[in-house]
This record gives structure tokens, C-alpha cells and sequence, in this order.
């Protein structure tokens, strides 16, 4: 009975996790913030980098994997002495299975700007169709990450795309590569089935937790991380739509196709259903 | 049954340094041609993240204090992480004040949830359900009602919030309670009671933290 309570426990948890993290408003409403700035006209809107913005992230990288041994102490402190060693296992090994995990296909699954599955909005108040809301991400060129690798040094920026502030696409290019954002994102990853723990300690076996870790975080974690976070995500466009402020993400697919992470960019521009910031009217 | 306080403790202030990260760097920018953007926001999650830690971590030891008479050091532990969890959904969308209210309503309230959970009776080990569950919740929506930046709190945010947080917390219940069975079933979620008893660090690792004589 009680063990069976132990797993009935962890979906609170989960959802927990999940809320925690991913529900607020602050991607969009950065997006929606930012002023309708003439591409090319400020530096960072031209592709240049922001050396203070990505020394920041790094740091912040390091900060939240510095979370892991906190979490692991933590936790560490609150079980019995012959329980220790397992519940820092526990917590540690969710770095390098998510790690792996995310550079494999997490990062795709929650970030990528094409859609796997995606239903119609409907329709505006204006009678235009609304962006669809899309569920779980996907794009071929970002499996292991592999767009990152084809660097162009020539190019305005070596990693081609720049990424906006909380989401991949369109509205505030702020100098920070997508790599960056993307490990940054991956800390997030790791640390959220880490904090399942405390909920099965000195009960779960060890490889039950590796084996729960790696299908959570695919199954739970990437789903609803594309909900909230993406551009795309359903809940990120319902809270768009809703907020008055926040037009900027219902206009016509028509305007700036956002080149994806893709070899072949054309093909993925076009796919790409790019909310456009700037065809916002009256801002 | 907690074996060393003191690592808690530690642990807790490792995870608020750590936090700082968490929140601060999710406005992925810290540049001043963003303003009124990026700037302002990552300084407005590092702020918040501060004083929504510190108060609940004061809070959770009042309510101790009034409850049992004494403020323990694993509940200043506690209200801190709650403090913290309560705070990271508002971080950068409130003001000062209300990151103080926050955390004193994290730390309450999550310091009420983990005493239910002997009345309710499911099993938590270490409280994460109270804490990390509640708190995040709290957290969530009360973003709808102190938000300040881009969006007014107010009821019609807090609808959209708690709408967020069921579909996102029903999904991840379903789902996990679907993946706890299968795993349950298949190769076994949890130790035996004699494994239990044993310890999981000799099991399960083939070591011991501590060699004692």
C-alpha cells in the first residue's frame, strides 16, 4: 500500500515541477515588451552578439547546475545515514541521462519551432485565423543538435540563429546564440526530475530511476515545456491571446519567416509559422 | 529521518545561490540596448529571488515557532526552498513588496501543506509534494494576482494562470502515474523491506557515507 502511495505521490511532484517552472508569462511577455526596433538599424537586431548578456548566461549555466550538489545535500541531509550515498546517486544521475537525453532529442521536442502536432486556434476576434497551437516540437536538423555544428565564420554570427528572450523565434534577438540558450535550457531539464526525488527516497530502486528519469523527461518534461515555453506552444498562444498587450503574436504567418535550425533553411522557413512581432499594429 | 541537519541546511543555501541563476538568467539578456527589456528584468528576478527566499525562510520559522514553540533549523531550510519555489514563476513580474508577500505566503502556506500530509496520509520522504508542489502552485498563481510587467495582475490573468497550471499539473499526473505503474509492474518501482532496512547505499552501491566504529 505504502509503496504503491510512493508512486501515486510522485505525479504531484511532477506537476509541481512543471507548474513551477514553466508557467509565467515572462517569455511572451518580453516579446510583447520589446519595442518594435527597425531590424538592422540597432547592432544586436543585426546579428551581432552581446558579450555582457552571453558572459551572463554562462554564469547563470554554472549557477544552475550549482543547484545539483545543493539538491543532493539537501535532500542528503533529510535521509538516514545508510540512505546517503544513494540519494546523491539519485540526484547525480539525472545529469548525465537528461544530459544525453536532451542533447539527442529533448531539446528538439521542446524548442523546436516546427510543429509535430499541432490543432487549429480558431479564429480572432478580428476574424483572423489565430497561429495553431502546437504541441510537441520537431525538427530533423536539430536532432543531436546537429545544426549547431555547421558554423559559418564568416556569417554575422558564427551560430547563425540568435536567440530571443525566453523562446527560439522571432521576437527580441538579444545577442545570445541558440546553443547557449539551448544548454542553459538543458540545466532546467536536469534539475526538474532531480527534484522528483525527494518524493521516492530510500524507497526507489536505482535502476527503476534511471529508466522513470529518461521517460519522464520525454513523455512529461519536453511536452510541456514546448507548451509553455515555445513560441508555438498552446499554452504560450493562449496566454498570448488573451493578453491584450501581447497582439504581437497573433498576426499572419505571412510576415518574417524565422530561418529555422535546419540544413536546408528554406524548406523549415516556410514551415515555420512565424509570429511576427513587428506587423503589430499601433505599437 | 533526518541524519544531518547541518547538510540541509548548506545544501539550502547552495540551492538559493544556484537560484539566482535559475531565475535571473531566464531573461536570457542582461544588455542595456534591450531596455526596457532584458536589463530590467533579469534585475527584477535577481531581487525578487533574494527577498522571496529570505522572508519565507523567516516566515516557515515563525509559523514553527507559534505552532511547536521552537523555530528548527530544517524548517529554516525548508521555508527558504519554499520561499524560492513560490517565487520563480513571479520573479521577474513583481515589485519588492509583493515578492515579500510571496514569500511570506510561500512559507506559510507550504509550511501548512507539509503538516496535512499526515492527516491526508500518502507517503512524501522528504516533503516535496509540500514544498516544492504547493509552493509551485502558489507560486503560479499568485503571478496572476501581483504581476505587474507586461500584464496587470488582476482575475482575468489569474484564470489564465490556473488554467496553465491544471492542464500542465493534470497532464503531468496522468502521465507520471501512468509511467509509475508500467514501471511498477514491469521491473519493480521500489526495494524490498529488507533492502529498506539494510540501507540502499550497500545495496544498491556496494558503499557506506559514513564507517563508523
Amino acid at each position: 500500500m505504502m509503496r504503491s502511495m510512493i508512486v501515486r505521490s510522485t505525479p504531484f511532484l511532477l506537476g509541481a515541477c512543471a507548474a513551477v517552472g514553466m508557467w509565467s508569462p515572462e517569455a511572451f511577455a518580453q516579446a510583447a515588451n520589446d519595442a518594435p526596433a527597425s531590424a538592422g538599424a540597432v547592432p544586436h537586431l543585426a546579428g551581432t552578439y552581446d558579450t555582457g548578456s552571453i558572459a551572463w548566461m554562462m554564469v547563470s549555466t554554472a549557477l544552475v547546475f550549482f543547484m545539483m550538489p545543493g539538491l543532493a545535500l539537501f535532500y542528503g541531509g533529510m535521509v538516514r545515514a545508510k540512505n546517503l550515498l544513494n540519494m546523491f546517486m539519485l540526484v547525480m544521475i539525472c545529469v548525465p541521462l537528461i544530459a544525453v537525453e536532451w542533447v539527442a532529442y529533448g531539446y528538439n521536442m521542446a524548442f523546436a519551432v516546427p510543429s509535430a502536432i499541432a490543432f487549429d486556434a480558431g479564429k480572432g476576434p478580428d476574424g483572423q485565423d489565430l497561429p495553431k497551437h502546437s504541441y510537441l516540437g520537431w525538427d530533423p536538423g536539430l536532432v543531436f543538435m546537429k545544426s549547431f555544428a555547421e558554423i559559418s565564420v564568416d556569417g554575422p554570427n558564427a551560430y547563425e540563429r540568435i536567440v530571443t528572450s525566453g523562446d527560439t523565434v522571432e521576437a527580441a534577438p538579444n545577442g545570445v546564440p541558440e546553443l547557449m540558450f539551448a544548454i542553459f535550457q538543458m540545466m532546467f531539464a536536469i534539475i526538474t526530475p532531480a527534484l522528483i526525488v525527494g518524493a521516492v527516497a530510500e524507497r526507489v530502486k536505482f535502476s527503476a530511476w534511471c529508466l522513470f528519469t529518461v521517460l519522464w523527461a520525454t513523455i512529461v518534461y519536453n511536452p510541456v515545456c514546448h507548451w509553455v515555453w515555445n513560441v508555438n506552444g498552446w499554452l504560450f498562444q493562449k496566454a498570448c491571446s488573451t493578453s491584450r498587450e501581447a497582439q504581437w503574436c497573433t498576426c499572419s504567418p505571412a510576415c518574417r519567416p524565422w530561418p529555422c535550425c535546419s540544413s536546408s533553411r528554406s524548406a523549415t522557413a516556410t514551415r515555420a509559422r512565424s509570429l511576427c512581432r513587428t506587423a503589430s499594429a499601433g505599437r | 529521518m533526518p541524519h544531518s541537519v547541518g547538510w540541509t541546511l548548506i545544501g539550502a543555501a547552495l540551492l538559493m545561490v544556484g537560484w539566482f541563476g535559475f531565475n535571473a538568467g531566464s531573461a536570457i539578456a542582461v544588455g542595456k540596448d534591450f531596455l526596457p527589456v532584458a536589463g530590467p528584468v533579469a534585475v527584477l528576478a535577481f531581487a525578487t529571488t533574494a527577498i522571496a527566499g529570505s522572508a519565507a525562510a523567516g516566515a516557515w520559522a515563525l509559523a514553527e515557532c507559534v505552532r511547536f514553540g521552537k523555530p528548527t533549523a530544517l524548517g529554516l531550510a525548508s521555508g527558504m526552498v519554499a520561499g524560492l519555489v513560490a517565487i520563480t514563476p513571479c520573479a521577474g513580474h513583481v515589485s519588492p513588496l509583493s515578492a515579500i508577500i510571496i514569500g511570506i505566503l510561500g512559507g506559510l502556506v507550504c509550511f501548512a501543506a507539509v503538516q496535512m500530509k499526515s492527516v491526508i496520509g500518502y507517503d512524501d520522504s522528504l516533503d516535496v509534494v509540500g514544498v516544492h508542489g504547493v509552493g509551485g502552485a502558489l507560486g503560479a498563481l499568485l503571478v496572476g494576482v501581483f504581476s505587474m510587467r507586461p500584464v496587470m495582475g488582476g482575475f482575468g490573468q489569474l484564470m489564465i494562470q490556473l488554467q496553465g497550471l491544471l492542464w500542465a499539473g493534470g497532464y503531468a499526473f496522468v502521465c507520471t502515474w501512468i509511467l509509475g505503474m508500467l514501471i511498477d509492474k514491469t521491473i519493480g518501482f521500489t526495494v524490498g523491506r529488507d533492502t529498506q532496512a539494510q540501507g540502499l547505499d550497500i545495496v544498491e552501491h556496494g558503499e557506506s557515507a559514513y564507517h563508523l566504529t
